[in-house]
């Protein structure tokens, strides 16, 4: 059996798992983010799975459109409860026919939805029970329910707005799997993770060297405005590669979500935000257990950051000594990336208490601003 | 063993949900739960002697079919168009969805359902049927489960012929 161990990675804000499987239905191999599929090992996975069964029955038509993605399915299996995209797609390797499988969780999103959604409708149906009302009765219960429903509405079209930016991470598994399936059976375990490793670490890297070359711009430039585009147009281009990589399936700890940028960069919500999503990204790798933050207002020009990392040593048996290395490099490296991002604030990093796993962070805000209660205990 | 894909589709709150329910849990429930997307499960039964299994996909109710991913129709052999008797917005866009539906599943079978028969009185159903402008096929009733079975056994007749 291959091992798709570690090939799977967390996304915004579910997981997902990509499971291969034979003509059979028998599971070839599987990452099992979500599920564990031993115990569905020489089993056919379609009795578990009827939905799967039922796009296996069309493999031919599976055939010519590639891939097919059903989107907000309830599964019947045990181990599987909730709300979850799937995306089945037939390929070919040495003229052995296989499907594979990506399964992500939405849960908590389309659990919202569905709330919206079971509203909608019970407004909707109400409506139509109560068209019996008279002296213009109805006409009113309509339009304060019509207001409702817009309400509702505009919610609804921001959760698949939300939907549509996790699937946009989410998309990523199955994108991976072309790299996957083209070099699962030619490269072995060690060499896959040693590329990963080091695309990612040549990727950071020259995310630092543009940051120092900005930090160096900018020492230059007196106009605030154009200091600020600057900033933001390097932050985009940052975390645009890092999403590139996030992109080729590579896990990089990834968890950030990119609506921050469409705040003003002077607020310290966005301040805020940023700092937290850089420091997980930063000292959150796939084989850490846990970060914990707490941001507190210091004043109403500076706000502090505690960090503290737990590490779960564990985790890394059974990598080889050079993909440790390569790891560690890559920590580091995002580390770096981090301490770089505090400098542009004018902030810096304090150590009380001795531990490089537990730190704070101070950040000087740029601008005159008001701190409000949303700057709190955000552990 | 023949199985087949059916697909259970309507408008929304037409009772699709309980009807899958009904068919292969024998189960119903009075609250009303939004589908938002797909469930699919399997019953196998007996016709005329001869098995079919039958894997139904319950999906969300849309008003206008069009608005169904086209995804879920692939493979589709049946088509089980529900409405509900008791409301007529699930049923003034009929003939149109049921064209719609014959395009997505060239060749597939289609049987039109009013549901609800439980809520409606012998009266009423005479009047639906004078609004109407094409027949259904059958009239069930999930909750009771009257003809649930029925219309799953004359599906799966006609899909074996």
């Amino acid at each position: 059996m291959f091992d798709l161990k570690d090939q799977g990675k967390p996304s915004t804000p579910g997981f997902s798992q990509i499971i291969l499987l034979d003509e059979r239905g028998n599971i070839v191999c599987s990452n099992d983010v979500l599920f564990d599929s031993s115990t569905l090992l020489n089993q056919s996975i379609f009795s578990y799975f009827p939905l799967l069964e039922s796009v296996y029955k069309n493999l031919n038509i599976l055939k010519n459109k590639k891939e097919v993605t059903l989107k907000r399915v309830e599964t019947s299996f045990k181990d599987l409860p909730g709300f979850y995209d799937f995306t089945i797609r037939f390929t070919e390797f040495n003229g052995q026919v296989f499907l594979l499988w990506n399964i992500d969780d939405l849960t908590d999103l389309y659990s919202l939805f569905q709330k919206h959604q079971q509203s909608k409708n019970e407004i909707e149906l109400s409506i139509e029970n109560l068209k019996f009302l008279q002296d213009g009765a109805f006409e009113d219960y309509l339009e304060d329910k019509n207001k409702l429903l817009a309400i509702l509405n505009t919610e609804n079209f921001n959760y698949a707005n939300q939907i549509q930016h996790a699937l946009n991470y989410n998309q990523n598994a199955i994108e991976g799997f072309d790299f996957l399936i083209t070099n699962l059976f030619k490269l072995d375990e060690d060499n896959q993770e040693h590329n990963a490793l080091q695309d990612a670490i040549e990727s950071f890297a020259e995310i630092i060297v543009e940051l120092e070359n900005l930090s160096a711009i900018l020492k230059k430039k007196k106009t605030p405005a154009k200091s600020k585009n600057n900033i933001e147009k390097v932050f985009f281009e940052a975390i645009e590669k890092i999403e590139s990589q996030h992109s080729k399936n590579l896990n990089v700890g990834m968890d950030l979500n990119i609506d921050v940028f469409s705040h003003s960069i002077d607020q310290p919500q966005f301040l805020t935000k940023l700092f937290e999503t850089l420091i997980v990204n930063s000292y959150s790798d796939h084989f850490s257990s846990k970060i914990d933050l707490n941001i507190v207002a210091k004043s109403s020009k500076q706000i502090s950051i505690l960090v503290k990392k737990t590490f779960n040593l564990d985790q890394t048996n059974g990598l080889s000594p050079e993909n440790i290395q390569l790891l560690s490099m890559e920590i580091y490296l995002r580390c770096s990336l981090l301490k770089e991002l505090v400098k542009f604030y004018g902030g810096e990093i304090e150590n009380p208490e001795g531990g490089s796993e537990h730190f704070s962070i101070l950040i000087n805000l740029p601008l005159q601003t008001n701190l409000g209660s949303s700057i709190t205990d955000n552990s | 063993m023949i199985s087949k894909k059916v697909i259970l589709t309507g408008s929304f709150g037409v009772g699709k949900t309980s009807l899958f329910n009904q068919f292969i849990y024998s189960r119903f429930s009075d609250k009303y739960l939004t589908t938002i997307g797909v469930k699919v499960n399997k019953k196998t039964i007996e016709v005329n002697g001869r098995e079919i299994s039958l894997l139904v996909w319950d999906i969300a109710g849309e008003v206008s079919q069009d608005k169904v991913p086209t995804s879920y129709f692939l493979g589709a052999s049946g088509i089980i168009y529900v409405f509900d008797l008791t409301r007529p917005s699930t049923y003034k866009n009929l003939e149109e969805d049921i064209n719609y539906l014959k395009d997505m599943v060239k060749g597939g079978i289609i049987k039109v359902v009013g549901n609800k028969e439980d809520l409606v009185t012998e009266e009423q159903l005479e009047e639906v049927k004078k609004e109407i402008s094409m027949p259904w096929d059958i009239t069930t009733s999930a909750k009771t489960g009257k003809n649930v079975e029925s219309l799953f056994q004359q599906l799966g007749a006609e899909l074996l012929d």
